[in-house]
């Protein structure tokens, strides 16, 4: 046993990053035979839909993500969802080892990138990023993009373009944090404003761009509507951290122009409604920021503290990983109790679905920011048309205006009003499935 | 007059001017309930048993009831000007209070003066987050201080007399607002325990035998309260019913809110004197534990300016206004003359301004036409949402389903009735086991238990969205939307048929 944790540590000086991006494989592995994340057969379904008939309905989140729809839909037709799983357990791993590549600097050593490392794949997968979609492959871009542009250099100028390009059609939100990464240790204001310029320009061009401008009501709407952050949620916790530490660290050490790009990143966490990516890419500056404050401990000499450091931060590593998995799934996918490797077919949130009496004719579905939108991906993913059902709609002019004959609910929460108007009418029959409501009218 | 007077004279004055500027022109439903409980102790002393509701036989902790009878008293003066000037006396004390704070280690003019203007900032922090109202958390806000005055105090003096303090202000605390005495211990821990960091000087209290025996007796000074152990355990026993029902104070602030912004400052603030390394401990641990709670719920919020005081207490004394301090110093006289009038016709014409607000605050305009809809019908119970409880029990009401002390709903507060899993049933969620043993899950059999002839809602954000629904389904209701009569209304009024007139 000694040996064989001896030998690939005597060898290889990326070890630390490379059980880390284990790690992280494994984490990602297990969400992903968990769960589908609704985001992935949405991007997949616009997609689909925009090569067949054009722009959708919902324009503002197709435009957002076209270019990844339309690459995925095709390839996710081809391999039949395993697209799925293989993006995942492809995206995750090259996020988290751009992420420890970030770290290796001259005297940083060897433990802390490999931990940094991990820490950035907790702050991910926490932050509803251990997934396939548009938001990985836009966080992997970015790491990619940091690595080239942390210069602050002139010769960046045209990568920052591409970047910022690529981004904003990957999914659009995402060139916002470039603005914050592109200043990090930039020192003129004119460089800062060229800078700042080559990911603009790009941006505004992008199909969802333009469409954040034509319609501005529409996006402000949805900052309005998604963009606060509960207290006490990690979310916040990493903002409040990272604010403490940025005011901490500026006391302590000369210079203010990281703290520049750090209040940058704050703000756009703040104003920005699907904050969540951003927190990631706030994480990293402010890691660095930390990890270059601490003089990084001489590990090299001594194999065994190698080992010990590499249990610890294995230890570490684990716990969190297993935490912040669990909390995921239990926040934001409770539903999930039968797992299955099959992929969605086997996803327990939406098993019952195909079964239920009366699907064809019409579904009704409330959709809520606190819900997850799996029902509704996969019922539009499989060509059935949802229609949301708001709260605080009347049920009787909503059962009126769509004609519907029969109403399925996870639970009467969903749409409590509508629950109790088809509970309360004699002229609707209620039947329960495992976990499923469905509500049929008598003809 | 004397320079330091004319100052305070002078901030009192824009301090009032900042607290009336503000004042709404109704009560905070908290008010309605605690008036009307205030009522109901001194006709009838203080009650065990909860006779607002429909339910019988359910128990009541009034953790106010001090605080209760003091704004009953208020409301007998004419026009709500006692409860005009409750509000007002409170408002002030609490700004005289974080003065005091934060200008503790200021030493010149100018620094006392950016204090007391700070004083002013926080007063605005403090209505915008609904606590200058007439609540008990303000005079808890004062009782807390005091207790960090006399710990010092006792630091600096050794004299035992200041200990003395602990048990009788948990006595007071336990009478005035039960639930909050466990802070009066948070404070002690902050004064006597030490984080083992480098960076902070240590000043903590010494423990000594009189400490312990003071805490123990103040266990026991606690306990003197009408509802004894039950009336402090009270704040335990009821934070289950807000996994059931959601109400404002108790929900997570958010980001983009005044107190989310707040706390992103406060953290600056922090972490700006932590880093110039002139936190000691005991300061360091108040500002840690009550950002936490700040943290906690959206009601945590009143700890923000707390530790806002104690970090201004650090950073006023290294500002240096030297050619502030001289420019002011040169338009002395001129302020005087023309500043000092003008300030004082603006209280005056806010107070005016307030004072004719406060006779309509009889009416909660929300709940305004809800009332005028039952008085012209006959009486009977009513399944209501916890904002037109307390206005409806003000107007004397009874036979409700809550008010805004939800958690008397809860099972473990009232004795054994699962108001919350009856909350949860009629609001949407699946029936529990207790709601389909009791009412075999049909909401026709609990609203004939407890011949339930009203039902109120909020039209947009129905309390009870499942019985609603049901209710329309049924056909055996009539339904009468409020805004049709009184646009500001938003409630929905369900009749059963029998009772229609």
């Amino acid at each position: 046993m000694k040996n064989w944790l001896k030998k690939p540590l005597k060898n290889t000086k990326h070890m630390p990053l490379l059980v880390c991006t284990a790690i992280g494989f494994l984490c990602l592995a297990i969400a992903a035979v968990m769960n589908v994340h609704p985001e992935y057969r949405e991007t997949v379904m616009y997609g689909r839909h925009m090569l067949a008939n054009g722009t959708p309905d919902d324009a503002a989140l197709a435009m957002q993500t076209w270019l990844y729809g339309i690459i995925a839909s095709p390839l996710d037709e081809l391999s039949h969802h395993t697209l799925y799983l293989v993006l995942s357990l492809v995206q995750m791993p090259l996020a988290t080892a751009f992420a420890a590549s970030l770290f290796y600097e001259p005297g940083n050593g060897r433990f802390w990138p490999g931990l940094a490392a991990a820490l950035a794949c907790f702050a991910c997968g926490s932050v509803d990023l251990i997934y396939a979609g548009p938001k990985a492959a836009a966080f992997i871009i970015l790491l990619i993009a940091w690595n080239a542009i942390r210069n602050g250099n002139r010769k960046e100028i045209p990568a920052l373009f591409f970047f910022s390009l690529f981004l904003s059609n990957i999914w659009t939100p995402a060139a916002l944090s470039l603005f914050s990464l592109a200043n990090y240790g930039v020192t003129d204001t004119k460089g800062r404003i060229r800078r700042c310029a080559a990911i603009a320009v790009p941006m505004m061009l992008s199909p969802g761009g333009i469409y954040a401008l034509l319609n501005p009501e529409l996006v402000t709407g949805a900052v309005l509507e998604n963009g606060s952050i509960p207290l006490l949620s990690f979310s916040f916790l990493i903002i409040v951290v990272t604010t403490a530490i940025t005011v901490y660290e500026s006391i302590r050490h000369t210079g203010t122009q990281r703290e520049i790009s750090m209040a940058i990143a704050i703000i756009l966490v703040i104003v920005f409604p699907d904050a969540a990516f951003f927190i990631a890419a706030l994480m990293l500056p402010t890691v660095i920021t930390l990890f270059q404050a601490i003089k990084a401990p001489n590990i090299t000499g001594s194999m065994k503290n190698d080992v010990k450091a590499l249990a610890i931060g294995l230890t570490v590593v684990s716990i969190i990983a297993g935490v912040s998995t669990t909390v995921y799934m239990g926040t934001n996918h409770s539903i999930g109790t039968t797992m299955s490797i099959s992929g969605y077919e086997g996803n327990a949130s939406v098993g019952t679905l195909p079964a239920v009496e009366g699907l064809e004719n019409y579904v009704a579905r409330f959709v809520a920011p606190a819900l997850d939108q799996n029902d509704a991906s996969w019922l539009g993913y499989h060509g059935i048309d949802v229609v949301p059902v708001s709260a605080s709609e009347n049920p009787e002019e909503f059962l009126e205006r769509t004609g519907a004959t029969a109403v399925i609910l996870r639970s009467t929460v969903e749409a409590p009003a509508l629950a109790g108007y088809l509970d309360g009418s004699p002229y609707w029959t209620r039947l329960e499935y495992p976990d499923r409501i469905v509500w049929n009218q008598i003809k | 007059m004397k320079e330091k007077t004319w100052r305070r004279v002078i901030f009192l004055l824009a301090a009032c001017l900042f607290t009336l500027t503000w004042l709404g022109d109704t009560l905070d439903i908290d008010a309605y309930y605690m008036i009307a409980q205030g009522r109901e102790i001194l006709d009838s002393g203080i009650p065990h048993t909860n006779n607002w509701t429909y339910v019988p036989g359910l128990n009541i902790i009034l953790q106010q009831a001090p605080y209760c009878i003091l704004m009953a008293l208020a409301a007998k003066i004419p026009y709500n000007f006692g409860l005009y000037f409750l509000m007002i006396a409170q408002a002030m004390l609490v700004y005289a209070a974080y003065v005091r704070i934060i200008s503790k280690y200021a030493k010149t003019e100018f620094q006392k003066t950016i204090s007391m203007l700070s004083g002013i900032v926080l007063m605005y922090f403090i209505v915008r987050a609904y606590h200058i109202s007439l609540r008990p958390e303000n005079l808890t806000m004062l009782m807390l201080l005091f207790q960090c005055h006399a710990l010092e105090k006792y630091r600096d003096t050794k004299n035992r007399l200041w200990l003395i303090t602990i048990p009788v202000l948990t006595f007071l605390e336990a009478n005035v607002h039960a639930s909050m005495v466990i802070f009066h211990y948070c404070i002690l821990a902050a004064y006597c325990i030490k984080l083992p960091d480098r960076r902070v000087k240590s000043n903590r209290i010494e423990f000594t035998p009189f400490l312990a025996a003071m805490i123990v007796l103040s266990v026991g000074s606690a306990a003197l309260n009408p509802y004894g152990l039950n009336g402090i355990l009270y704040a335990k026993n009821s934070m289950g019913i807000f996994d059931h029902i959601m109400m404002r104070e108790q929900d997570f602030v958010r980001i983009t809110s005044f107190p989310g912004i707040m706390l992103i400052c406060v953290t600056c603030a922090i972490a700006w004197v932590y880093a110039k390394r002139r936190f000691e401990s005991s300061q360091l641990n108040l500002c840690l534990g009550f950002t936490f709670l700040a943290f906690t719920s959206y009601h945590g919020n009143m700890m923000l300016p707390l530790v806002a005081c104690l970090c201004l207490q650090k950073i006023i004394p290294g500002i240096d206004g030297e050619k502030i301090s001289a420019f002011i110093a040169k338009y002395r006289k001129n302020f005087r003359l023309i500043g000092i009038p003008a300030l004082c016709f603006l209280v005056f014409l806010t107070g005016v301004i307030g004072a004719r607000k406060l006779p309509s605050a009889d009416i909660y305009r929300d709940t305004w036409a809800v009332k005028q809809f039952l008085d012209q019908r006959p009486a009977g119970n009513i399944v209501n949402y916890i904002d037109t409880g307390s206005y409806l029990e003000y107007c004397g009401y009874k036979g409700l389903f809550a008010d805004t002390r939800p958690e008397l709903l809860y099972y473990k507060v009232n004795g054994g009735y699962h108001g919350e899993e009856v909350a949860d049933w009629l609001g949407g969620c699946t029936p529990s086991e207790f709601v389909v043993r009791e009412y075999n899950a049909d909401p026709q059999a609990y609203l004939d238990k407890y011949d339930i002839q009203y039902v109120i809602d909020d039209e947009s954000m129905g309390f009870t969205g499942y019985l609603d629904g049901w209710l329309d389904g049924s056909g055996n209701w009539d339904k009468f939307v409020l805004s049709d009569i009184d646009p500001d209304c938003p409630y929905t009024v369900w009749v059963r048929k029998e009772a229609k007139q």
